[in-house]
């Protein structure tokens, strides 16, 4: 397979043989395909070879025909935030009557805008069409097309493309640190990295958690150069270490790091922390709102009831040896069924499946009474006991 | 299928030049993996598809193929744009004019392909097109993407559908329901083999399995979920052929991630490990998905030349024009950001041609699949029964003080407040209501369509707004959202410490000057940002709501 496609692409390339191209680019696709490429040599210029001037079938009457000899370029390294790049692509008038430049859109106008050609472009005359490009992206890559909107009633339309690399002038990696599981009995310590690209010597100072109305005393933060074996491309480099001690409640993690830097453009920097605590015991599964510790099914049709599986998930030295009764149910209406357990290395996994049967008489356990139904769940485990789950339903209709 | 059969596939050029929301598709159902493209497998080796003759065979001379016309009726006197309106209204879709004439047409002079590749890749939490501001304007999207799918479906294309992952961007509860309606989404849409991408990762590995083990669409092969194993890869069966898929997240992207729960192997050892594996299936394609960035998908398609189509993230919001090859003749293929491009790549019997590529945007001119609306009314069911609560979105006090509501402000700026009152700012809240599903209950939305939220983390502030019921004087985006929250200062002006007035009343006060400009409008695009206000311009915008 890999042969066909590879000659696939060799075909093409033999459609034009004074085509030069980057080693990696090829036009597969036929809609892109190429009657004569004249571009500009691309390794001098930055610009790709692009479709080039179409030729419309000439009519009565005197036509316009819009050419092109180079639809795309690249702009190469360019640093985050710079202003003011500029390319001028030349449009052609190979036609017998006057091309206009209608109008123009690129796909970002915030950082990609255009000078269109103020006059009509005579027969046999060209003009350019300017496009700038502002530096605004946390992507590497940058790539933008305009549609051009010409007279040409062959080819009414033109795509230019533009492309850069960007180079941050300090990148935040990860942008935003998660911690993804946090066990409320064990310590957890997550990194987030910072590189500066243009300078040797990168500082932070004034670094410290913002979150209202004041940081857990169970969090720290503390900061250590990054190896110059681990910068890469980078000039220098700070890692920022966040640290849970053991004792937060279960819930969410919602924290902000607010630092200061030497660098000029990016002098304040804030990175949002985000992170769940659990037990070693959670539940998983559609409709549980783990903060409340609820399945939450809402209103349920008396006529069509509702089912729902879930998941006990089970870590640490609790699961060994871990015996669960059959669950207990608050109305009787909940019907609740434990599965086979699925040991695997670090966690248990129990099945729970939860039904409501058809036919079920109505009421109301929403809690606005106070009232919540509930599933318990004795175990064997000391520490464990019972475990409960509130369910939020009310049967109607 | 047989051989006779595999080469009299018609070449009729399907006119997809403005590939409109199709009236025709709702009764269709997306086939299934085994009733795509006919028979589940080559039975004679010769049926294989030669895309082209062996390199030594390739011709010297080839016709040069011809530049496609665009497919619009002209007329003489009008424009381009216009005419291509017309043509559009003309066939019924004129909605997708706009979106046509933007974006370009897609498929031209494409034939039948004897297989459709449908690749897709970073949705980034992107469920809707990218922004919400002017639809018509946007890309992306589940019910664009299923028209999509449908389309080719009812053309009799076969076509296999895979995703690289990456298809949720932040963490927490409602990230969580993004993602289980992503998943249903793409197991509805058919999609044949999906991967994990870094961010996905950072969901704890029991809503990951909650997705996984619900789904038989998943694939990774370097990494374990709570030591689950997932599909090291999948071969499906479509149009005569058979394709080999598997997926790594990159080791870049590994270091990236703090979830203990996920157990990886670098992306070269699981390819290693399950290369023989799957050449071992003989099959006529084989696809990596690789959620890891260029420069690493690039080295992985170099050192595993045995994949014939590599599918990576990274790059640039919008995936490139035309594919991309590795000198091994892999085609590279980039998929963009947040959904708002699928690539397709075509696979032809076809000596000349075996392969064709195309970016489609999914823009207007794809209508809304009424079974993905189906999901996203579900997605909005799910955040209205959870509430802010239940979504773990704890109000957090604000720096500056307590909310006191727009009409607090009425009594003393009564000039100020109905010019507010004239503006879109005033009927924000109301707008989310209108919508189709209505989306006062999620926090991305309500964030900026309410005040007393933060716009860009999407939680509420202590005394911000709640709901409509609870909390009516917090409803639209109200003065307070640029002022500061006003409590301390109404109070102030009720009591009678000038001094404590002079002070909050500075505090209040937005003086546009040169000094404060630039502060003033990084406020305004804490809301009218990128995504959700890609026309944003201050000069354009502030005469409007100026007092």
């Amino acid at each position: 397979m890999k042969a066909a496609l590879l000659a696939g692409v060799l075909v093409l390339v033999a459609v034009g043989a004074t085509v030069l191209f980057a080693a990696w680019q090829l036009d597969l696709f036929a809609g892109h395909a190429v009657d004569e490429l004249r571009g500009d040599d691309p390794e001098t210029s930055g610009a790709a070879p692009g479709p080039a001037a179409v030729k419309g079938p000439q009519g009565v009457q005197p036509q316009p025909i819009v050419a092109v000899d180079v639809t795309e370029y690249d702009f190469g390294q360019a640093r985050n935030h710079a202003k003011g790049f500029r390319h001028a692509f030349v449009f052609r008038n190979e036609g017998s009557a006057p091309l206009e430049i209608r109008d123009a859109e690129a796909s970002c106008t915030k950082c990609t805008s255009f000078e269109l050609p103020k006059a009509p472009i005579p027969p046999g005359g060209s003009a350019e069409l300017i496009v700038k490009w502002d530096v605004e992206t946390l992507s590497d890559t940058f790539r933008q097309s305009i549609k051009v909107f010409t007279t040409d009633k062959q080819r009414p339309q033109v795509e230019l493309v533009i492309t850069g690399k960007v180079q941050q002038v300090l990148r935040v990696v990860p942008a935003e640190l998660v911690l993804s599981k946090v066990l409320a009995t064990t310590q957890s310590e997550a990194k987030v990295r910072l590189l500066a690209y243009f300078s040797d010597n990168l500082e932070v100072s004034d670094l410290k958690l913002a979150s209202p109305p004041k940081p857990s005393k169970l969090f720290e933060l503390r900061q250590a150069a990054v190896p110059p074996a681990e910068l890469g491309d980078a000039r220098s480099g700070v890692d920022i270490f966040f640290t849970v001690k053991p004792g937060l409640p279960t819930g969410a993690i919602r924290e902000k790091i607010r630092l200061k830097t030497n660098l000029s453009e990016e002098r304040h920097v804030e990175i949002a922390i985000r992170g769940r605590v659990t037990s070693d015991i959670s539940v998983i599964g559609q409709g549980w709102a783990e903060d409340s510790g609820t399945l939450i099914l809402g209103s349920v049709s008396r006529q069509k009831g509702i089912h729902r599986t879930l998941n006990l998930l089970v870590r640490g030295p609790h699961q060994e040896g871990l015996a669960l009764e059959p669950p207990q149910t608050d109305p009787d209406s909940l019907q609740v069924t434990l599965g086979e357990a699925v040991m695997s290395g670090q966690v248990t996994r129990i099945p729970l499946t939860i039904d409501i049967p058809p036919g079920s008489p109505p009421l109301n356990r929403m809690g606005g009474d106070g009232r919540l139904g509930q599933i318990i769940i004795s175990t064997n485990s000391r520490e464990l006991g019972k475990i409960i789950l509130h369910v939020q339903f009310a049967i109607e209709g | 299928m047989s051989k006779t059969a595999l080469v009299s596939v018609p070449l009729v050029a399907i006119s997809f030049l403005a590939f409109s929301g199709c009236p025709d598709l709702s009764s269709r159902s997306p086939q299934s993996v085994a009733e795509r493209g006919g028979p589940q497998r080559h039975e004679e080796p010769e049926t294989k598809l030669a895309l082209k003759p062996p390199l030594a065979d390739a011709p010297t001379r080839t016709p040069k193929p011809k530049q496609p016309k665009a497919k619009v009726p002209q007329t003489a006197s009008k424009p381009a744009a216009r005419t291509v309106r017309e043509a559009a209204e003309k066939e019924g879709w004129a909605d997708a004019t706009d979106a046509v004439s933007k974006n370009g047409a897609i498929f031209e002079s494409w034939p039948k392909p004897k297989l459709a590749l449908v690749l897709t890749g970073e949705q980034m939490g992107y469920i809707e097109p990218c922004g919400c501001a002017g639809l018509t304007n946007q890309k992306g999207g589940l019910r664009r993407r299923h028209t999509l799918l449908k389309k080719l479906a009812s053309e009799g294309w076969p076509t296999v559908a895979l995703d690289v992952g990456g298809l949720i961007q932040r963490f927490g509860r409602q990230t969580v329901i993004k993602y289980q309606t992503t998943v249903d989404a793409l197991k509805t849409m058919d999609y044949a083999a999906v991967g994990f991408g870094r961010d996905d990762l950072k969901l704890p590995a029991g809503e990951l399995l909650s997705a996984a083990l619900n789904v038989n669409i998943f694939v990774a092969a370097n990494l374990k979920v709570l030591d689950f194993e997932i599909a090291r890869f999948r071969v499906i069966e479509a149009g005569g052929m058979k394709v080999g898929v598997t997926a790594i997240v990159g080791d870049t992207f590994q270091e990236q991630l703090n979830n203990p729960e996920i157990q990886f192997t670098p992306a070269r050892q699981g390819l290693a490990e399950v290369l023989p594996e799957l050449k071992a299936q003989k099959c006529d394609l084989l696809v990596l998905l690789s959620h890891a960035t260029p420069k690493e998908s690039r080295e992985l398609a170099g050192q595993f030349a045995d994949f014939d189509v590599v599918v990576t993230v990274g790059g640039a919001d919008e995936p490139p024009h035309q594919a991309t090859r590795q000198g091994s003749g892999t085609v590279l293929v980039e998929v963009g950001h947040k959904g708002m491009y699928a690539v397709v790549l075509g696979l032809y019997d076809d000596k000349k041609q075996p392969l064709r590529y195309q970016r489609v945007p999914l823009d207007a001119r794809f209508k809304d699949s009424p079974q993905m609306d189906q999901l996203l009314v579900s997605y909005q069911d799910q955040l209205q029964q959870l509430g802010w609560s239940g979504l773990g979105l704890t109000p957090a006090a604000h720096s500056r003080g307590k909310f006191a509501g727009s009409q607090a402000c009425r009594d003393c700026h009564a000039t100020e407040f109905s010019i507010w009152e004239d503006t879109p700012h005033s009927h924000a809240t109301d707008t989310l209501e209108h919508l189709s599903p209505p989306r006062q209950y999620d926090p991305e939305c309500v964030s900026c369509h309410s005040t007393g939220w933060n716009p860009q983390e999407y939680f509420p502030y202590a005394t911000g707004f709640d709901s409509v019921k609870a909390t009516p004087l917090l409803v639209g985006n109200g003065c307070e959202n640029c002022h500061g929250p006003g409590a301390a200062h109404v109070a102030a002006e009720n009591g009678g410490d000038s001094r404590l007035q002079s002070r909050l009343r500075g505090e209040m006060r937005l003086t546009l000057n040169k000094e404060t400009r630039e502060t003033i409008i990084q406020g305004c695009m804490e809301c009218h940002d990128l995504d959700n206000s890609p026309d944003f311009s201050f000069d354009a915008y502030w005469p409007q709501i100026e007092h």
